[in-house]
This record gives structure tokens, sequence and C-alpha cells, in this order.
């Protein structure tokens, strides 16, 4: 068993939470394309923003290897579910290839329910995508109230509907889909399959 | 709910220029024009003759359907979070996404310098194809297969720009 950790920073924290007799394996992202997974591989995928990307991976989830997939950063830190939101809305208005995150999560979110197989993992409360783009665009209209007021109230529907799209994944698989929260579970979960 | 809205947000995201880029660089451009020899290129073609066509009706597919394709408009009109907006709000959100669609993604330079790539592209690959239906390959075709792997090169810069993965997203 190999664990893949595509990450454009070579995975620094990620070597923390894989147990050390498991053989990793460093590649960028833009390697997954060469890529040819054995069964039993477990793939992590840290800040998916590319769609071609995105769909490759979810062609190796199909094989039926464990696909970890970070969509929150993890250099986003643990913070009340309202600040993560706030801190990744940020980082979206603030890097233009960003809203790409939510993109690919609109994709690995939507293959959930089309098909009923996943081997994902998501890690740390993501927002639902709908509630983060549209968080994203009424920040355009940063001097008016009423668009201010509305993003506020988006805030915590966007959590909530976060956490109904992991509960919708888990639930659908037959496999571990689970949404993990923090990294000792994650630790916890790659021990148990590894 | 939260599963049909993400999955029909995956659509609004895959726009029909979206999927013709990526479909005319991944089959023609890319996997053959680009990586194969001018011989085997050659003889691909002479097995799909209808591949200039099918290239030609592409690339009409992506001009006309281009402005449209990437304007982040529809994501406003569809996504649930924004449907309780009033129509003044939804009118000031719609015109201030219309801005930085025109100013940040410039939708006309952007078709205007793919009319030109495309049609650079399309001329370089009928001159080279008129040599290899007179000549075959060989020393006269060779210099327009040179030059139709560079318009190549080109028009695969252009569309794989990031910018063009998915629907415009300001």
């Amino acid at each position: 068993v190999t664990t893949f950790i595509f990450d454009g920073s070579r995975g620094r924290d990620w070597s923390l939470l894989i147990p050390g007799s498991v053989d990793l394996e460093w590649l960028d992202l833009e390697n997954c394309f060469d890529l040819t997974p054995q069964a039993g591989d477990i793939l992590i995928c840290h800040r998916v923003q590319n769609l071609a990307i995105a769909e490759k991976i979810r062609e190796f989830a199909k094989s039926g290897n464990i696909v970890v997939v970070t969509i929150s950063g993890n250099d986003v830190p643990r913070e009340a579910p309202t600040g993560l939101m706030y801190r990744r809305a940020k980082s979206v208005s603030e890097t233009s290839s960003d809203p790409h995150f939510s993109a690919c999560f609109a994709f690995f979110a939507a293959d959930f329910n089309r098909s009923g197989r996943p081997n994902w993992l998501l890690l740390e409360g993501s927002p639902s995508p709908d509630a983060l783009l549209a968080y994203h665009l009424l920040g355009f209209l940063s001097e008016d109230t009423e668009a201010q007021f509305e993003r506020e109230r988006i805030k915590p529907r966007a959590i909530e509907e976060g956490r109904a799209i992991a509960d919708a994944a888990r639930a659908s698989s037959t496999f571990d889909t689970t949404m993990i929260e923090d990294s000792e579970r994650l630790r916890n979960f790659l021990s148990k399959h590894v | 709910m939260i599963a049909e809205s993400d999955a029909s947000n995956w659509q609004i995201f895959r726009s029909e220029p979206v999927l013709v880029r990526g479909e005319l660089v991944h089959r023609y451009l890319d996997n053959r024009i680009s990586r194969l020899s001018e011989a085997s290129f050659g003889r691909v073609f002479n097995e799909q003759p209808r591949m200039a066509e099918e290239m030609r009706a592409m690339l009409t597919r992506l001009e006309s359907t281009f402005i449209v394709g990437y304007d982040p408009a529809p994501i406003v009109d569809h996504l649930l979070s924004l449907r309780s907006l009033k129509g003044d709000l939804r009118k000031r959100l719609l015109d201030a996404v219309g801005r930085e669609f025109l100013v940040r993604f410039r939708p006309h330079e952007r078709l205007s310098d793919l009319r030109q790539k495309g049609g650079a592209f399309l001329a370089a690959f009928e001159a080279w194809r008129e040599k290899l239906e007179l000549r075959g390959i060989g020393a006269e075709s060779a210099p327009h297969w040179n030059t139709l792997r560079d318009r190549t090169r080109e028009l695969i810069d252009l569309l794989r720009d990031p910018e063009l993965r998915t629907r415009w997203i300001p």
C-alpha cells in the first residue's frame, strides 16, 4: 500500500498524520495524470483547484482506492465555523484561482449523489459550495448594506449545508465516507485502514 | 436538496464552451497534432478525413458560445443561497458581477484572440492538407507541418488558460 500525497506544498505537515509503516510518495497534483494506482493505495489531495484534476481523482476513487480530499486548506486555523467560513471566503476573494475550490467541491459532492459508492473523505468542516460562492459574490457589493446583511445571513447556512453534504455522502457510501474535522481522527482512520 | 443543488451547480460551471474547449484540445490539438509525427498524423488523417471538418465545427461552436458560456451571471441566478434576494439587490449584484466580467475576464478581447488564433490554425491545417493531398508527406509538406504545429501550440496556450476551465467565477 502506498499513500500518494498530492499537494503543491509537498505535504509538509501531512507527514505527521500518516502512520510510520506507510510508504509515502510525494507528488505534485499535476502529476496525478501519470498515476496508475494499485488496489488499496490511498490518495490524499489537498486543495484541489483544477477541474481536470478533480476528474482524475474521481477515476481514482472509482477504482476502489481510498481518496481523501481536503477541501479547506490545512493552513486554515481550527476556529469556530463562522471564523473558518470567514477565512475561506477571504482567501477566495484574494486569490484568483481559489474560487475553483468551490467548483471542484461541487463536482465531488455531485458525484456522491450519482455514484452511490464513493470512497471519499472530506476533511475539516467545509462550507457548501453554493453558499461559499454566494458569500463571495455578494462581497463585490462591499458598500451595499443590504448585500452585507445577506452575506452575514449566509455564513451559518454555509456551514450547515456543508455538514449536510458530508452527512449525505456518508449515508450513501458503502465505505468510509467520513467528514473528518481534525487531524487526530484522520490519523485514527488511516491507522485502521492501512 | 443539497445534492441536487451541487449537481446542477456542476452543470452551470461546465458550460458549452468549457466542454468544447476541453474536447478540442484533448482529442485533436494535443493528443494528435502536437504529439504525433507528421507521418503518423498523416496516416490518422487519411483514416479519419472528417477530422478537419470536426475541428472547424468545434471552433465555430466555441466562438459562438464563448461570451454567454463564460458569463458568470447564471451563477447568480442559480445559487440557492441567492434565490431569496429581492429584485433590486439581485439586479445590483448582477450588475457588479457583469462589470467584473467585462473588466477582468475581458470577454470580447479574448474572443477576438480566439478567432485570430483559431483562424490561423485552420489556415495552417488547410495549407498542410493541400500539400499532403498533392504530393504526400515529404520535403514540400514539412515546412507546412512545422507551421501547423506552431499555430496549434499557440491555440493550445490560449485554450489552456486556467480561467477557461469553468464558467468564469469572479
